[in-house]
């Protein structure tokens, strides 16, 4: 019998979650039929400023929410091997 | 009691008050506009004749004070009212009292936060006493428009830039206090809902706030020191084309702001869940169903927020691929959101419930909340955003999860902590004429702008969409809302009375009148 | 405050492992964070959407400060994570000269303003020129909080208990580090690219 802890997933499976779940979110952006007006008017140069712009603020969010999460679970670890939940 | 107080519970009243102060003046502000938009030609009762020639001409409205009570009225609401309410009354003062902590971890941060608070507010109210008047290019300050509009809204950036210094402090205390000052033996999964609430609310502010505030700074620049950080080449303003350098974006504003903006409507709402959750808990006397579900979807909540923000410009020719991602994530973070209440009202389900006060306000929230979410949904699908994007439909569906949702929340805690606080009850039947009338006033004004909405009717429309042949077919609405307004204006006089006279003549509570097992009452 | 004792102030809690100023510290570098990460989104964009930008930044900016000033911030970083493990005293005149240091390059920075819009190249002169100045004055803004902050510390050396000020020692230490990354970046952003 394991002894209680924090729920055994590994860190394979843990990996693969996280990959398919960015899959699912790459993959459901397919690009849709609409209107130029409201939909990108071609591709000028402001549509590329606006992807670089959303594009970093984006990845520092990403990365800090990242670290949020760590901590996070840094945290959630050490509760269960100080006073696992009753 | 010191005015500098640092104790958590006098600063958490002086949120109080001042939060509830900037409701009922961006409420004054909202009925003004409903009686012009009902009555266009009628002076406005009372104060129309008060206000002077910049702002009335024979007591009705001028287009420029009316988009100036537009704006202030959304930017009171949010900014002023309710988040400091949520958070900062609801949240420094039971805090402590809910994890068994002597204060919040920094007090002397607390005090600055609200005096913080309380400066920003007044330095953008100052906006009304300026030439020009107050910011008036919407809450949401857009420019080109905001970029030159009058001094009113440079006074109203600077507040934004002290409200959200404040926040920050603010949520640095809350997430620190819950993380480390818990009382032994209350591991995260022990703190009550509301504490959770509260956590994930306080990253949100935290995190969501510094780009807004970086923005504030940039439009100032634009606006004093010449720049174009939003200003595009070759602006034509009055005829003549804008002096400044261009290059710049408007659309990096809207990113900004929504980057903020879409936190912003979480920070709204989730203390709002927390306090329900506490208020259901109490009134079916048994624990929460689904307890676990509702944390892992505040804290799905939380992270997913950030990346949403752009489902308000679907409209701004970004794209497809954009539009495409935007609208995945904002359909599915309505999934946790459904868990929450859907969890909220099984939790209903074989208890024993006490209709008080309170519980009457947290009951009503569940459905008035699943109307507001359900309606957002055409909203975040891009495609059926199209026609209704800008329109009174996105007004309604806002309106129903921050009036009868949060706000109902709100009433339900001041209902129910009242007793905490001052040892006193609050009238059992004022709050009933309080609420019930709130109820039938809301939805009065509220559910006609879905179909306004649906037929087409724009926002901040100064005559209320009377130059377009589609007004025949809403135009008779206009004064359903009108006394829908009137009534609610009137029903929130019981409010203020039942509050003022219960703090002096109230019936004597005792230590836990509402006989809650929650560690906060235990201390009182 | 009034003899109310807020624990693990200074201490570390067992279960989360941190103190109350640690969390604190890391919590506002988050936000800065954001903050500093907004005003770069704002520098992608617009350079990306740009019709025409400089070539060469440093041939608008000139180079003959920032070798000073990037010094300066080094080193008073360097001297702030010294005084952790200095005795008091030394603690004190580390922290008092790094402040010095920080005076500097706010000075060298008020210099080159000076300089440069009365060589007519102000904010309003070109998209470049108005990010780099937004952002070095964001910079420059933190630069002197570090400072203050860094003096307020100093004053407590004396007067505060140890784990106190080596808490508050180490919450400036990670400040003036990231302090150093932005300006790095800034660097990156307007010299070098």
């Amino acid at each position: 019998m394991r002894s209680d802890g924090p729920a055994h997933i590994g860190l394979r499976t843990r990996v693969l979650l996280v990959v398919l779940w960015v899959a699912l979110i790459s993959l459901l952006a397919t690009p849709v039929m609409a209107c130029p007006i409201c939909f990108q008017v071609e591709d000028a140069q402001t549509i590329s400023g606006v992807r670089a712009g959303v594009i970093v603020l984006m990845g520092v969010t990403v990365v800090v929410l990242t670290a949020v999460a760590a901590f996070s679970i840094r945290l959630w670890r050490n509760e269960q091997l100080n006073q696992p939940d009753a | 009691m010191r005015v500098f107080s640092t104790d958590h519970k006098v600063i958490g009243l002086q949120y109080a008050f001042t939060s509830l102060a900037f409701l009922l003046i961006g409420f004054l502000f909202i009925l003004a506009i409903r009686w012009h938009l009902a009555w266009p030609t009628d002076a406005l009762p009372v104060v129309g004749k008060l206000l002077g020639e910049t702002r009335t001409v024979e007591g009705i409205l001028l287009p420029e004070f009316y988009l100036q009570l537009g704006a202030m009225h959304g930017t009171l609401m949010v900014f002023l009212a309710i988040v400091p309410l949520g958070v900062g009354a609801f949240g420094n003062y039971l805090i402590p009292l809910m994890i068994g902590a002597p204060d919040m971890a920094f007090p002397r941060l607390n005090a600055l936060s609200y005096w913080l608070y309380l400066a920003g507010g007044l330095v953008m109210m100052v906006g009304f006493f300026l030439p020009g008047g107050a910011a008036q290019s919407g809450w949401t300050s857009y420019p080109p428009l905001a970029d030159i509009a009058s001094m009113g809204q440079t006074a109203w950036l600077g507040g934004l830039f002290l409200l959200a210094t404040s926040s920050m402090v603010g949520s640095v205390n809350t997430i620190v206090t819950i993380v480390q000052l818990r009382t032994p033996g209350m591991t995260f999964m022990r703190m009550p809902f509301f504490i959770w609430a509260q956590l994930v609310t306080a990253f949100l502010l935290l995190l969501a706030f510094p780009p807004l505030q970086a923005a504030a700074v940039l439009q100032v620049m634009d606006r004093v020191a010449g720049t174009s950080f939003f200003l595009p080449t070759g602006l034509v303003v009055s005829e003549q084309v804008l002096k400044n350098v261009g290059g710049g974006s408007p659309i990096l504003w809207q990113h900004l702001f929504w980057f903020l903006g879409h936190p912003e409507v979480y920070v709204l709402i989730l203390p709002a869940f927390g306090i329900v959750s506490e208020v259901i808990r109490n009134i079916t006397r048994k624990p929460l169903w689904g307890y676990r579900a509702m944390v892992g979807s505040a804290v799905f909540i939380g992270f997913m927020s950030f990346i949403v923000w752009a489902h308000h410009m679907f409209l701004t020719g970004m794209g497809p691929t954009m539009g495409a991602f935007f609208q995945v994530t904002t359909m599915i973070i309505s999934v946790p959101s459904v868990i929450i209440v859907t969890a909220l009202l099984l939790s209903l389900y074989g208890g024993s419930i006490r209709f008080t006060v309170p519980g009457l306000f947290a009951l009503a929230f569940l459905p008035m909340f699943g109307l507001g979410g359900l309606t957002g949904l055409p909203l975040g699908l891009a495609a059926t955003d199209i026609p209704l994007h800008d329109t009174y439909y996105v007004i309604g569906h806002f309106h129903y999860l921050v009036a009868p949702g949060t706000l109902f929340a709100l009433f339900a805690g001041i209902y129910y902590w009242f007793p905490r606080v001052t040892g006193r009850r609050m009238n059992d039947l004022l709050g009933q004429l309080h609420f019930w009338g709130s109820l039938i006033a809301m939805n009065g004004i509220f559910f006609p702008m879905f179909l306004q909405g649906l037929a087409g009717m724009n926002r901040r429309l100064y005559d209320g969409g009377r130059s377009y042949q589609l007004f025949d077919s809403f135009g008779g609405s206009f004064t359903g809302q009108a006394w829908s307004a009137v009534l609610l204006g009137v029903v929130q006089i019981f409010f203020i009375v039942n509050l003022f006279m219960s703090l002096r003549r109230g019936k004597t509570a005792g230590g836990n009148p509402w006989q809650s097992d929650s560690l906060e009452w235990k201390a009182s | 405050m009034e003899g109310l004792m807020i624990p693990y102030t200074a201490e570390r809690r067992p279960d989360t492992g941190v103190s109350n100023g640690t969390l604190g510290i890391w919590l506002f570098l988050a936000s800065e964070a954001m903050l500093f990460g907004a005003l770069f989104s704002a520098y992608a964009l617009l350079r990306t959407s740009a019709t025409n930008w400089p070539v060469s930044g440093r041939a608008i900016l000139g180079t003959g400060n920032v070798i000073s000033m990037t010094l300066a911030l080094f080193l008073l970083t360097t001297l702030v994570r010294r005084a952790a493990r200095a005795a008091s005293k030394g603690r004190q005149l580390q922290l008092l000269l790094s402040a010095g240091l920080a005076l500097c390059f706010l000075g060298f920075k008020a210099l080159e303003y000076y300089t440069k819009s009365a060589q007519g190249l102000l904010p309003s002169s070109s998209m470049f020129l108005a990010l780099f100045y937004t952002l070095t004055a964001f910079h420059a803004a933190h630069v002197l909080g570090g400072l203050v902050a860094n003096l307020w510390a100093a004053r407590g050396v004396w007067t505060l208990d140890e784990a106190v000020t080596l808490g508050r020692i180490k919450a400036l230490t990670l400040y003036w580090m990231f302090v150093d990354l932005v300006w790095i970046a800034i660097l990156v952003a307007f010299y070098a690219l």
